[in-house]
Protein backbone atom coordinates (compact mmCIF):
# COMPACT_ATOMS: atom_id res chain seq x y z
CA UNK A 1 0.00 0.00 0.00
CA UNK A 2 1.07 3.27 -1.07
CA UNK A 3 0.06 6.77 0.52
CA UNK A 4 1.10 10.42 0.20
CA UNK A 5 0.58 13.51 1.68
CA UNK A 6 -0.41 15.99 -1.09
CA UNK A 7 -1.28 19.63 1.01
CA UNK A 8 -3.81 18.68 3.56
CA UNK A 9 -4.95 15.89 1.97
CA UNK A 10 -3.57 12.34 1.83
CA UNK A 11 -3.95 10.32 -1.63
CA UNK A 12 -3.98 6.47 -1.67
CA UNK A 13 -2.26 6.06 -4.68
CA UNK A 14 -2.46 2.01 -4.17
CA UNK A 15 -4.24 -0.05 -1.83
CA UNK A 16 -3.52 -3.63 -1.13
CA UNK A 17 -2.01 -4.55 -4.20
CA UNK A 18 -0.74 -8.10 -4.54
CA UNK A 19 1.76 -9.21 -7.81
CA UNK A 20 4.20 -11.35 -8.16
CA UNK A 21 6.71 -11.35 -11.11
CA UNK A 22 8.89 -14.03 -12.85
CA UNK A 23 12.43 -13.83 -14.15
CA UNK A 24 11.93 -13.45 -17.86
CA UNK A 25 8.62 -12.07 -17.86
CA UNK A 26 7.61 -9.49 -20.69
CA UNK A 27 4.58 -7.83 -18.81
CA UNK A 28 2.67 -4.15 -19.10
CA UNK A 29 0.77 -2.79 -16.64
CA UNK A 30 -1.93 -0.71 -18.42
CA UNK A 31 -4.44 2.04 -16.57
CA UNK A 32 -6.58 5.72 -16.50
CA UNK A 33 -4.52 8.32 -14.98
CA UNK A 34 -4.36 8.59 -11.34
CA UNK A 35 -4.66 4.35 -11.37
CA UNK A 36 -1.43 4.07 -9.73
CA UNK A 37 0.62 2.72 -12.57
CA UNK A 38 3.28 4.95 -11.71
CA UNK A 39 3.81 4.56 -7.97
CA UNK A 40 3.30 0.64 -8.60
CA UNK A 41 6.06 1.19 -10.59
CA UNK A 42 8.51 3.27 -8.52
CA UNK A 43 7.96 0.68 -5.40
CA UNK A 44 8.63 -1.88 -7.76
CA UNK A 45 12.04 -0.41 -8.90
CA UNK A 46 13.09 0.68 -5.32
CA UNK A 47 12.72 4.10 -6.07
CA UNK A 48 10.24 4.49 -3.33
CA UNK A 49 9.10 2.67 -0.61
CA UNK A 50 5.65 1.19 0.66
CA UNK A 51 3.75 2.79 3.25
CA UNK A 52 2.86 -0.95 4.49
CA UNK A 53 3.68 -3.83 2.88
CA UNK A 54 6.75 -5.73 1.39
CA UNK A 55 8.55 -6.13 -1.86
CA UNK A 56 10.59 -8.49 -2.79
CA UNK A 57 13.01 -8.02 -5.76
CA UNK A 58 15.39 -11.47 -5.64
CA UNK A 59 14.41 -12.80 -2.65
CA UNK A 60 15.30 -10.16 -1.15
CA UNK A 61 12.83 -7.51 1.09
CA UNK A 62 13.58 -3.78 -0.22
CA UNK A 63 12.05 -2.63 2.75
CA UNK A 64 14.45 -4.01 4.96
CA UNK A 65 17.25 -2.54 3.57
CA UNK A 66 18.90 0.47 4.65
CA UNK A 67 17.41 4.13 2.42
CA UNK A 68 21.63 4.37 1.64
CA UNK A 69 22.22 1.04 0.81
CA UNK A 70 19.15 1.13 -1.68
CA UNK A 71 21.72 3.15 -4.44
CA UNK A 72 22.88 -0.84 -4.36
CA UNK A 73 19.46 -2.41 -5.99
CA UNK A 74 19.30 1.18 -8.14
CA UNK A 75 22.70 0.72 -9.96
CA UNK A 76 22.66 -3.54 -10.33
CA UNK A 77 19.70 -5.07 -10.26
CA UNK A 78 16.94 -2.60 -11.80
CA UNK A 79 16.96 -0.38 -15.19
CA UNK A 80 14.27 2.80 -15.63
CA UNK A 81 13.52 4.86 -18.35
CA UNK A 82 11.34 7.30 -18.06
CA UNK A 83 8.80 8.95 -20.74
CA UNK A 84 10.91 12.26 -20.67
CA UNK A 85 13.88 10.52 -21.49
CA UNK A 86 16.05 12.88 -19.62
CA UNK A 87 19.40 12.94 -21.45
CA UNK A 88 21.97 15.00 -20.28
CA UNK A 89 22.70 17.52 -23.37
CA UNK A 90 25.63 18.43 -22.49
CA UNK A 91 26.66 15.57 -22.93
CA UNK A 92 27.04 12.87 -26.38
CA UNK A 93 24.94 9.98 -26.10
CA UNK A 94 27.56 7.18 -25.90
CA UNK A 95 28.66 9.56 -22.53
CA UNK A 96 25.04 9.78 -21.34
CA UNK A 97 24.66 5.85 -21.33
CA UNK A 98 27.79 5.95 -19.17
CA UNK A 99 26.25 8.56 -16.58
CA UNK A 100 24.85 5.69 -14.22
CA UNK A 101 28.52 4.33 -13.72
CA UNK A 102 30.72 8.05 -13.12
CA UNK A 103 30.27 7.30 -9.60
CA UNK A 104 32.30 4.05 -10.12
CA UNK A 105 35.87 2.61 -9.88
CA UNK A 106 37.42 1.51 -12.63
CA UNK A 107 34.42 2.71 -14.77
CA UNK A 108 36.76 2.39 -18.27
CA UNK A 109 35.50 -1.33 -18.64
CA UNK A 110 32.08 -0.10 -19.13
CA UNK A 111 32.68 0.97 -22.29
CA UNK A 112 32.78 -1.67 -24.47
CA UNK A 113 29.68 -2.65 -22.85
CA UNK A 114 27.91 0.60 -23.84
CA UNK A 115 29.27 0.08 -27.73
CA UNK A 116 27.68 -2.84 -27.42
CA UNK A 117 24.31 -1.55 -26.34
CA UNK A 118 24.53 0.61 -29.32
CA UNK A 119 24.87 -2.18 -31.60
CA UNK A 120 21.86 -3.55 -30.11
CA UNK A 121 19.79 -0.79 -30.64
CA UNK A 122 21.28 -0.09 -33.97
CA UNK A 123 22.53 3.59 -33.22
CA UNK A 124 26.40 2.97 -33.84
CA UNK A 125 26.87 5.75 -35.86
CA UNK A 126 25.09 8.27 -33.65
CA UNK A 127 27.27 7.15 -30.29
CA UNK A 128 29.01 10.83 -30.40
CA UNK A 129 26.05 12.94 -31.37
CA UNK A 130 24.29 15.18 -28.46
CA UNK A 131 20.60 14.58 -27.92
CA UNK A 132 19.81 17.55 -29.69
CA UNK A 133 20.91 15.68 -32.59
CA UNK A 134 18.95 13.28 -32.40
CA UNK A 135 15.47 12.05 -32.57
CA UNK A 136 12.52 11.44 -30.24
CA UNK A 137 13.10 7.60 -30.64
CA UNK A 138 16.55 7.58 -30.99
CA UNK A 139 16.80 9.32 -27.58
CA UNK A 140 14.44 6.78 -25.77
CA UNK A 141 16.82 4.20 -27.18
CA UNK A 142 19.50 5.62 -25.62
CA UNK A 143 18.13 6.35 -22.40
CA UNK A 144 16.94 2.32 -22.44
CA UNK A 145 20.79 1.64 -23.47
CA UNK A 146 21.50 3.76 -19.98
CA UNK A 147 19.11 1.66 -17.97
CA UNK A 148 20.98 -1.40 -19.17
CA UNK A 149 24.76 -0.25 -18.47
CA UNK A 150 24.93 -2.17 -15.38
CA UNK A 151 23.31 -5.25 -16.65
CA UNK A 152 20.22 -4.87 -14.75
CA UNK A 153 17.44 -7.98 -13.92
CA UNK A 154 14.81 -6.02 -14.20
CA UNK A 155 13.59 -3.19 -16.67
CA UNK A 156 11.02 -0.96 -15.80
CA UNK A 157 9.57 1.66 -18.01
CA UNK A 158 7.34 4.22 -17.55
CA UNK A 159 5.28 5.69 -20.63
CA UNK A 160 8.00 5.30 -22.48
CA UNK A 161 6.06 5.85 -25.62
CA UNK A 162 4.31 9.18 -24.61
CA UNK A 163 6.01 11.23 -26.18
CA UNK A 164 6.85 9.29 -29.40
CA UNK A 165 4.48 8.93 -32.31
CA UNK A 166 2.76 5.56 -32.74
CA UNK A 167 5.14 4.24 -35.43
CA UNK A 168 8.32 5.10 -33.49
CA UNK A 169 6.65 3.70 -30.19
CA UNK A 170 5.54 0.34 -31.69
CA UNK A 171 9.12 0.43 -32.65
CA UNK A 172 10.48 1.05 -29.09
CA UNK A 173 8.35 -1.93 -27.85
CA UNK A 174 9.56 -4.18 -30.48
CA UNK A 175 13.16 -3.20 -28.80
CA UNK A 176 12.00 -4.18 -25.71
CA UNK A 177 10.85 -7.64 -26.88
CA UNK A 178 14.08 -8.11 -28.58
CA UNK A 179 15.88 -7.28 -25.02
CA UNK A 180 13.82 -9.51 -23.12
CA UNK A 181 14.56 -12.40 -24.83
CA UNK A 182 18.45 -11.53 -25.99
CA UNK A 183 19.42 -9.76 -22.69
CA UNK A 184 17.27 -11.93 -20.29
CA UNK A 185 15.91 -9.22 -18.74
CA UNK A 186 12.96 -9.20 -17.36
CA UNK A 187 10.86 -5.92 -18.57
CA UNK A 188 7.54 -4.27 -16.91
CA UNK A 189 6.11 -1.58 -18.71
CA UNK A 190 3.55 1.43 -17.99
CA UNK A 191 1.73 2.47 -20.53
CA UNK A 192 -2.56 4.13 -20.47
CA UNK A 193 -2.75 2.65 -24.37
CA UNK A 194 -4.03 -0.81 -24.94
CA UNK A 195 -2.19 -0.80 -28.29
CA UNK A 196 0.89 -0.74 -26.79
CA UNK A 197 -0.04 -3.25 -23.59
CA UNK A 198 -1.43 -5.64 -26.55
CA UNK A 199 2.38 -6.68 -27.84
CA UNK A 200 3.14 -7.87 -24.04
CA UNK A 201 2.53 -11.35 -22.99
CA UNK A 202 1.01 -10.48 -19.86
CA UNK A 203 -1.59 -7.67 -19.08
CA UNK A 204 -2.37 -6.52 -15.40
CA UNK A 205 -4.91 -3.70 -15.24
CA UNK A 206 -5.18 -1.30 -12.59
CA UNK A 207 -7.72 0.99 -11.20
CA UNK A 208 -8.14 3.25 -8.39
CA UNK A 209 -5.21 1.84 -6.76
CA UNK A 210 -6.24 -1.79 -7.27
CA UNK A 211 -5.86 -4.67 -9.60
CA UNK A 212 -9.18 -5.26 -11.66
CA UNK A 213 -7.56 -8.25 -14.49
CA UNK A 214 -4.36 -9.88 -14.23
CA UNK A 215 -4.43 -12.07 -17.81
CA UNK A 216 -1.12 -13.55 -19.87
CA UNK A 217 -2.04 -13.15 -23.55
CA UNK A 218 -1.41 -15.34 -26.14
CA UNK A 219 -0.89 -19.40 -25.94
CA UNK A 220 1.46 -18.50 -22.97
CA UNK A 221 -0.55 -20.80 -19.86
CA UNK A 222 -0.42 -19.32 -16.46
CA UNK B 1 35.05 10.05 -16.51
CA UNK B 2 34.51 10.20 -12.79
CA UNK B 3 32.75 12.71 -10.84
CA UNK B 4 35.23 15.34 -11.09
CA UNK B 5 35.61 15.89 -14.52
CA UNK B 6 31.90 15.03 -14.87
CA UNK B 7 31.53 18.22 -12.38
CA UNK B 8 33.89 20.41 -14.27
CA UNK B 9 32.41 19.78 -17.25
CA UNK B 10 29.05 20.47 -15.91
CA UNK B 11 30.19 24.13 -15.31
CA UNK B 12 30.36 25.08 -18.74
CA UNK B 13 26.49 24.52 -19.40
CA UNK B 14 25.74 27.50 -17.97
CA UNK B 15 28.60 29.61 -19.60
CA UNK B 16 27.77 33.28 -18.10
CA UNK B 17 26.73 32.12 -14.71
CA UNK B 18 29.93 30.02 -13.84
CA UNK B 19 32.09 33.26 -15.62
CA UNK B 20 29.88 35.70 -13.10
CA UNK B 21 30.18 33.78 -10.10
CA UNK B 22 34.32 33.10 -10.96
CA UNK B 23 34.08 36.94 -11.56
CA UNK B 24 33.11 37.57 -7.73
CA UNK B 25 36.04 35.78 -6.28
CA UNK B 26 37.89 37.10 -8.79
CA UNK B 27 37.55 40.41 -7.61
CA UNK B 28 37.95 39.65 -3.78
CA UNK B 29 41.17 37.78 -4.23
CA UNK B 30 42.59 40.36 -6.60
CA UNK B 31 42.03 42.85 -3.65
CA UNK B 32 43.32 41.09 -1.09
CA UNK B 33 46.46 40.07 -3.23
CA UNK B 34 47.35 43.60 -4.53
CA UNK B 35 46.72 45.19 -1.16
CA UNK B 36 48.71 42.72 0.62
CA UNK B 37 52.01 43.08 -1.58
CA UNK B 38 51.89 46.96 -1.02
CA UNK B 39 51.36 46.48 2.35
CA UNK B 40 54.31 43.98 2.40
CA UNK B 41 56.16 46.02 0.65
CA UNK B 42 55.42 49.19 3.18
CA UNK B 43 56.58 46.99 5.82
CA UNK B 44 59.94 45.57 4.22
CA UNK B 45 60.64 49.15 3.21
CA UNK B 46 60.72 50.16 6.51
CA UNK B 47 61.92 46.99 7.91
CA UNK B 48 64.90 48.47 5.52
CA UNK B 49 64.88 51.72 6.53
CA UNK B 50 65.75 50.68 10.26
CA UNK B 51 68.62 48.39 8.80
CA UNK B 52 69.67 51.49 7.45
CA UNK B 53 69.37 54.04 10.11
CA UNK B 54 69.54 51.79 13.49
CA UNK B 55 72.01 52.44 16.12
CA UNK B 56 72.09 56.48 14.93
CA UNK B 57 71.17 59.58 16.44
CA UNK B 58 69.90 62.67 14.64
CA UNK B 59 70.19 65.94 16.80
CA UNK B 60 67.37 69.05 15.28
CA UNK B 61 65.85 71.99 16.42
CA UNK B 62 63.23 71.57 19.35
CA UNK B 63 60.12 71.33 17.87
CA UNK B 64 61.01 70.78 13.76
CA UNK B 65 58.57 68.83 12.18
CA UNK B 66 60.63 67.94 9.37
CA UNK B 67 64.26 68.21 9.48
CA UNK B 68 64.42 70.76 6.45
CA UNK B 69 62.92 73.23 8.90
CA UNK B 70 65.58 72.37 11.32
CA UNK B 71 68.41 74.84 12.22
CA UNK B 72 71.29 73.33 14.40
CA UNK B 73 74.27 75.40 14.66
CA UNK B 74 77.91 74.26 14.29
CA UNK B 75 79.48 75.15 17.51
CA UNK B 76 77.62 71.84 18.81
CA UNK B 77 79.87 69.83 16.67
CA UNK B 78 82.99 70.93 18.74
CA UNK B 79 80.92 70.14 22.03
CA UNK B 80 80.24 66.71 20.34
CA UNK B 81 84.00 66.35 19.20
CA UNK B 82 84.96 66.33 23.10
CA UNK B 83 82.26 63.25 23.55
CA UNK B 84 84.23 60.28 23.96
CA UNK B 85 80.93 58.10 23.31
CA UNK B 86 80.72 59.21 19.92
CA UNK B 87 82.62 57.91 17.17
CA UNK B 88 81.38 59.80 13.93
CA UNK B 89 79.37 63.35 13.85
CA UNK B 90 77.71 63.95 10.12
CA UNK B 91 76.69 67.16 10.08
CA UNK B 92 73.80 67.56 7.25
CA UNK B 93 71.74 70.24 5.72
CA UNK B 94 68.55 69.30 3.93
CA UNK B 95 66.79 71.15 0.92
CA UNK B 96 63.37 70.53 -0.35
CA UNK B 97 63.42 71.05 -4.34
CA UNK B 98 61.54 70.34 -7.25
CA UNK B 99 62.81 68.70 -10.10
CA UNK B 100 61.58 68.43 -13.76
CA UNK B 101 61.52 64.79 -14.86
CA UNK B 102 60.22 62.84 -18.26
CA UNK B 103 56.82 62.56 -16.60
CA UNK B 104 56.64 65.62 -15.15
CA UNK B 105 58.05 67.62 -11.79
CA UNK B 106 59.28 65.30 -9.04
CA UNK B 107 59.70 66.42 -4.74
CA UNK B 108 62.91 65.36 -3.92
CA UNK B 109 64.60 66.34 -0.78
CA UNK B 110 68.41 66.87 -0.94
CA UNK B 111 70.31 66.20 1.58
CA UNK B 112 73.85 68.34 1.77
CA UNK B 113 77.04 66.07 3.25
CA UNK B 114 80.47 65.77 4.46
CA UNK B 115 83.44 63.24 4.16
CA UNK B 116 81.79 61.53 7.18
CA UNK B 117 78.25 60.65 6.01
CA UNK B 118 80.01 57.41 4.32
CA UNK B 119 80.62 56.17 7.59
CA UNK B 120 77.02 56.69 8.76
CA UNK B 121 75.47 55.14 5.96
CA UNK B 122 77.20 52.41 3.99
CA UNK B 123 78.74 53.37 0.24
CA UNK B 124 77.68 49.19 -0.13
CA UNK B 125 74.60 51.04 -0.76
CA UNK B 126 75.77 52.68 -4.03
CA UNK B 127 75.22 50.71 -7.01
CA UNK B 128 77.07 52.08 -9.28
CA UNK B 129 79.91 54.77 -9.35
CA UNK B 130 81.03 56.16 -5.97
CA UNK B 131 80.62 59.00 -3.31
CA UNK B 132 82.20 62.16 -4.22
CA UNK B 133 83.88 64.48 -1.48
CA UNK B 134 82.41 66.88 0.33
CA UNK B 135 85.25 69.99 -1.57
CA UNK B 136 84.16 68.36 -4.87
CA UNK B 137 81.26 71.43 -6.02
CA UNK B 138 78.46 70.42 -8.66
CA UNK B 139 78.76 66.67 -7.45
CA UNK B 140 75.33 64.47 -6.59
CA UNK B 141 74.44 60.88 -5.89
CA UNK B 142 70.85 59.53 -6.60
CA UNK B 143 68.59 57.15 -5.52
CA UNK B 144 67.95 54.66 -8.16
CA UNK B 145 64.50 55.04 -9.05
CA UNK B 146 64.69 58.73 -9.04
CA UNK B 147 67.82 57.89 -11.42
CA UNK B 148 65.31 55.71 -13.47
CA UNK B 149 62.68 58.74 -12.99
CA UNK B 150 64.75 61.16 -14.43
CA UNK B 151 66.60 58.91 -16.95
CA UNK B 152 69.58 59.83 -15.91
CA UNK B 153 73.29 57.95 -15.97
CA UNK B 154 76.16 57.97 -13.96
CA UNK B 155 78.44 61.07 -15.98
CA UNK B 156 75.04 62.54 -16.92
CA UNK B 157 74.51 66.15 -15.19
CA UNK B 158 70.97 67.21 -14.10
CA UNK B 159 70.32 71.29 -13.36
CA UNK B 160 68.81 72.39 -9.78
CA UNK B 161 68.46 76.49 -9.36
CA UNK B 162 70.69 76.91 -12.44
CA UNK B 163 73.30 75.10 -10.97
CA UNK B 164 74.75 72.16 -12.79
CA UNK B 165 74.93 69.08 -11.12
CA UNK B 166 77.39 65.84 -12.30
CA UNK B 167 76.11 62.52 -11.13
CA UNK B 168 78.72 60.78 -9.40
CA UNK B 169 76.89 57.62 -8.15
CA UNK B 170 73.73 55.92 -7.96
CA UNK B 171 72.77 53.85 -4.74
CA UNK B 172 69.77 51.63 -3.98
CA UNK B 173 68.55 50.75 -0.40
CA UNK B 174 65.32 49.43 -1.33
CA UNK B 175 63.44 52.02 0.81
CA UNK B 176 61.51 55.26 -0.04
CA UNK B 177 64.90 56.84 -0.16
CA UNK B 178 65.77 55.45 -3.55
CA UNK B 179 62.80 57.66 -4.99
CA UNK B 180 63.36 61.25 -3.25
CA UNK B 181 66.24 61.20 -1.62
CA UNK B 182 69.92 62.79 -3.64
CA UNK B 183 72.78 63.81 -1.67
CA UNK B 184 74.75 66.61 -2.87
CA UNK B 185 78.06 68.55 -1.08
CA UNK B 186 77.37 70.42 1.84
CA UNK B 187 78.22 73.76 0.53
CA UNK B 188 76.16 73.20 -2.64
CA UNK B 189 73.39 72.59 -0.03
CA UNK B 190 74.44 75.75 2.17
CA UNK B 191 74.38 77.75 -1.41
CA UNK B 192 70.72 76.54 -2.35
CA UNK B 193 69.66 77.26 1.29
CA UNK B 194 71.53 80.32 2.08
CA UNK B 195 72.24 79.85 5.15
CA UNK B 196 75.28 80.90 7.01
CA UNK B 197 78.66 79.56 7.60
CA UNK B 198 77.54 77.88 11.48
CA UNK B 199 74.19 76.98 10.24
CA UNK B 200 73.32 73.30 9.27
CA UNK B 201 70.26 71.06 9.49
CA UNK B 202 70.85 68.51 11.84
CA UNK B 203 73.88 67.22 12.68
CA UNK B 204 73.95 62.92 12.84
CA UNK B 205 75.91 61.10 15.41
CA UNK B 206 77.13 57.56 15.42
CA UNK B 207 77.91 56.15 18.87
CA UNK B 208 80.52 53.92 19.83
CA UNK B 209 78.25 51.54 21.49
CA UNK B 210 74.86 51.74 20.58
CA UNK B 211 74.08 51.34 24.40
CA UNK B 212 75.44 54.68 24.64
CA UNK B 213 72.87 56.25 22.35
CA UNK B 214 70.95 57.03 25.37
CA UNK B 215 73.64 58.55 27.35
CA UNK B 216 74.49 60.73 24.34
CA UNK B 217 70.62 61.89 24.39
CA UNK B 218 70.65 62.93 27.68
CA UNK B 219 73.41 64.81 27.24
CA UNK B 220 72.41 66.81 24.60
CA UNK B 221 69.20 67.79 25.74
CA UNK B 222 69.85 68.91 29.01
CA UNK B 223 72.89 70.93 27.67
CA UNK B 224 71.12 72.82 24.90
CA UNK B 225 67.65 73.55 25.58
CA UNK B 226 67.10 74.48 21.73
CA UNK B 227 67.56 70.98 20.85
CA UNK B 228 65.87 67.67 20.69
CA UNK B 229 67.77 64.38 19.87
CA UNK B 230 65.38 61.87 17.82
CA UNK B 231 65.90 58.20 17.31
CA UNK B 232 65.11 57.62 13.74
CA UNK B 233 64.38 53.79 14.92
CA UNK B 234 61.78 55.34 16.93
CA UNK B 235 60.03 56.97 13.83
CA UNK B 236 60.17 53.51 12.18
CA UNK B 237 58.65 51.39 14.93
CA UNK B 238 55.82 53.70 14.71
CA UNK B 239 55.03 53.70 11.73
CA UNK B 240 55.43 49.55 11.68
CA UNK B 241 52.46 49.87 14.47
CA UNK B 242 50.60 51.53 11.89
CA UNK B 243 51.38 49.58 9.07
CA UNK B 244 50.64 46.69 11.10
CA UNK B 245 46.73 47.83 12.31
CA UNK B 246 46.41 49.09 8.35
CA UNK B 247 47.06 45.36 7.36
CA UNK B 248 44.48 44.22 9.42
CA UNK B 249 41.92 46.27 8.32
CA UNK B 250 43.14 45.57 4.69
CA UNK B 251 42.49 42.09 5.54
CA UNK B 252 38.95 42.68 7.10
CA UNK B 253 37.65 44.79 3.93
CA UNK B 254 39.43 42.38 1.46
CA UNK B 255 37.56 39.58 3.30
CA UNK B 256 34.14 41.09 2.96
CA UNK B 257 34.58 41.68 -0.80
CA UNK B 258 35.29 37.68 -1.09
CA UNK B 259 32.72 37.01 1.12
CA UNK B 260 30.28 38.62 -0.84
CA UNK B 261 31.97 36.49 -4.28
CA UNK B 262 31.52 33.62 -1.86
CA UNK B 263 27.52 34.67 -1.88
CA UNK B 264 27.85 34.75 -5.67
CA UNK B 265 28.77 31.04 -5.95
CA UNK B 266 26.17 30.19 -3.17
CA UNK B 267 23.78 31.61 -5.55
CA UNK B 268 24.58 30.25 -8.97
CA UNK B 269 25.07 26.85 -7.23
CA UNK B 270 21.99 27.00 -5.89
CA UNK B 271 19.95 27.98 -9.43
CA UNK B 272 21.98 25.45 -10.98
CA UNK B 273 20.57 22.82 -8.68
CA UNK B 274 17.16 24.05 -8.63
CA UNK B 275 17.44 24.22 -12.41
CA UNK B 276 18.96 20.56 -12.33
CA UNK B 277 16.31 18.88 -10.11
CA UNK B 278 15.05 16.28 -12.22
CA UNK B 279 18.15 15.47 -13.60
CA UNK B 280 19.76 14.44 -10.40
CA UNK B 281 16.59 12.50 -10.18
CA UNK B 282 17.43 10.61 -12.74
CA UNK B 283 20.70 10.39 -11.66
CA UNK B 284 19.64 8.97 -8.23
CA UNK B 285 17.47 6.78 -10.12
CA UNK B 286 20.23 5.18 -11.98
CA UNK B 287 22.20 4.71 -8.72
CA UNK B 288 24.23 7.96 -7.65
CA UNK B 289 24.30 7.66 -3.91
CA UNK B 290 23.49 10.97 -2.10
CA UNK B 291 27.14 11.75 -1.31
CA UNK B 292 27.91 11.45 -5.08
CA UNK B 293 25.33 14.20 -5.49
CA UNK B 294 26.94 16.08 -3.09
CA UNK B 295 30.75 15.88 -4.02
CA UNK B 296 29.57 16.97 -7.73
CA UNK B 297 27.80 19.89 -6.18
CA UNK B 298 30.84 20.67 -4.36
CA UNK B 299 33.85 19.90 -7.10
CA UNK B 300 31.76 22.60 -9.15
CA UNK B 301 31.91 25.29 -6.84
CA UNK B 302 35.93 24.35 -5.45
CA UNK B 303 36.28 24.29 -9.53
CA UNK B 304 34.83 28.04 -9.59
CA UNK B 305 36.58 28.80 -6.84
CA UNK B 306 40.09 27.67 -8.05
CA UNK B 307 39.72 29.46 -11.31
CA UNK B 308 38.42 32.35 -9.63
CA UNK B 309 41.45 32.43 -7.11
CA UNK B 310 44.30 32.01 -9.85
CA UNK B 311 42.81 34.45 -12.14
CA UNK B 312 42.45 36.81 -8.87
CA UNK B 313 45.72 36.05 -7.51
CA UNK B 314 47.70 36.86 -11.33
CA UNK B 315 45.58 39.94 -11.23
CA UNK B 316 46.43 41.26 -7.87
CA UNK B 317 49.69 40.88 -8.73
CA UNK B 318 49.75 42.74 -11.77
CA UNK B 319 47.52 45.61 -10.22
CA UNK B 320 50.41 46.06 -7.34
CA UNK B 321 53.54 46.13 -9.85
CA UNK B 322 50.99 48.54 -12.36
CA UNK B 323 50.81 50.75 -9.11
CA UNK B 324 54.48 50.73 -8.34
CA UNK B 325 55.33 51.87 -12.08
CA UNK B 326 53.16 54.74 -11.29
CA UNK B 327 54.19 55.31 -7.99
CA UNK B 328 58.11 55.20 -7.77
CA UNK B 329 58.32 56.11 -3.84
CA UNK B 330 56.08 52.71 -3.31
CA UNK B 331 57.44 49.67 -2.36
CA UNK B 332 55.75 46.20 -3.29
CA UNK B 333 56.83 42.97 -2.00
CA UNK B 334 55.30 39.63 -2.83
CA UNK B 335 55.45 37.14 -0.28
CA UNK B 336 54.47 33.55 -0.40
CA UNK B 337 52.74 34.25 2.48
CA UNK B 338 50.31 36.43 0.47
CA UNK B 339 50.02 33.48 -2.18
CA UNK B 340 49.08 31.02 0.44
CA UNK B 341 46.53 33.18 2.11
CA UNK B 342 44.60 34.81 -0.90
CA UNK B 343 44.35 30.90 -2.27
CA UNK B 344 43.44 29.36 1.14
CA UNK B 345 40.85 31.65 2.06
CA UNK B 346 39.52 32.14 -1.81
CA UNK B 347 39.47 28.59 -2.53
CA UNK B 348 38.23 27.80 1.15
CA UNK B 349 35.67 29.82 1.02
CA UNK B 350 34.35 28.52 -2.72
CA UNK B 351 33.65 25.17 -1.17
CA UNK B 352 31.91 26.63 1.93
CA UNK B 353 29.78 28.59 -0.30
CA UNK B 354 28.86 24.79 -2.25
CA UNK B 355 27.90 23.26 0.89
CA UNK B 356 24.17 24.31 1.40
CA UNK B 357 23.53 23.46 -2.54
CA UNK B 358 25.41 20.67 -2.10
CA UNK B 359 23.22 19.02 0.76
CA UNK B 360 20.29 20.31 -0.93
CA UNK B 361 20.87 18.26 -3.95
CA UNK B 362 22.32 15.16 -2.15
CA UNK B 363 18.75 15.06 -0.10
CA UNK B 364 16.59 15.00 -3.27
CA UNK B 365 14.66 11.92 -3.24
CA UNK B 366 14.62 10.42 -6.75
CA UNK B 367 10.87 10.33 -7.91
CA UNK B 368 10.20 13.65 -6.14
CA UNK B 369 12.84 15.03 -8.48
CA UNK B 370 11.71 13.49 -11.36
CA UNK B 371 7.91 14.54 -10.60
CA UNK B 372 8.58 18.15 -10.02
CA UNK B 373 8.78 18.56 -13.17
Amino acid sequence: MKTYRRGESIVRALRGVNLRIKTGEFLSIIGPSGSGKTTLLNLLGALDLPTSGKVFLDGVDLTQIPEGKLYEVRRNKVGFVFQHFYLIPTLTAIENVLVPVIPMKNNTRFKNRAKELFSIIGLDERMNHKPNQLSGGEQQRVAICRALINNPEVLFCDEITGELDSATGEKIIGLLKEINQREAVTVVFVTHDPNVSSKSNRIITLKDGKITSDNYVGAKGK
Amino acid sequence: MNIATNSLKNLKRRKMRTILAILGITLGVMLITSLLTVMDGLQSSIAESLRLLSGNLIIQEKGAIDQTLSIVNTSLIETLQSNKDVEVISPEIYVARTLKGEAGPRFVTLIGITDSYGEIVSPGYIKTGSYFHENESGKILLGSKMADRLGLKVGENLTIDSTKFSVTGIFETNTIADAVIALIPIEDARALRNLSQDQVSVIEVKPIDPEKADEIRLYIESNFEEYEVVFPEDLVSEATEILSTMRSAIWIVSAIAVLIGGIGIANAMLMSVIERTPEIGLLKATGWRNIDVGLSVLIESLGIGLIGCSIGLLLGIVAAQMAQNMIPALMVRLTLATILESLVFGVGLSVVSGIYPAVKASRLSPIEAIRGE
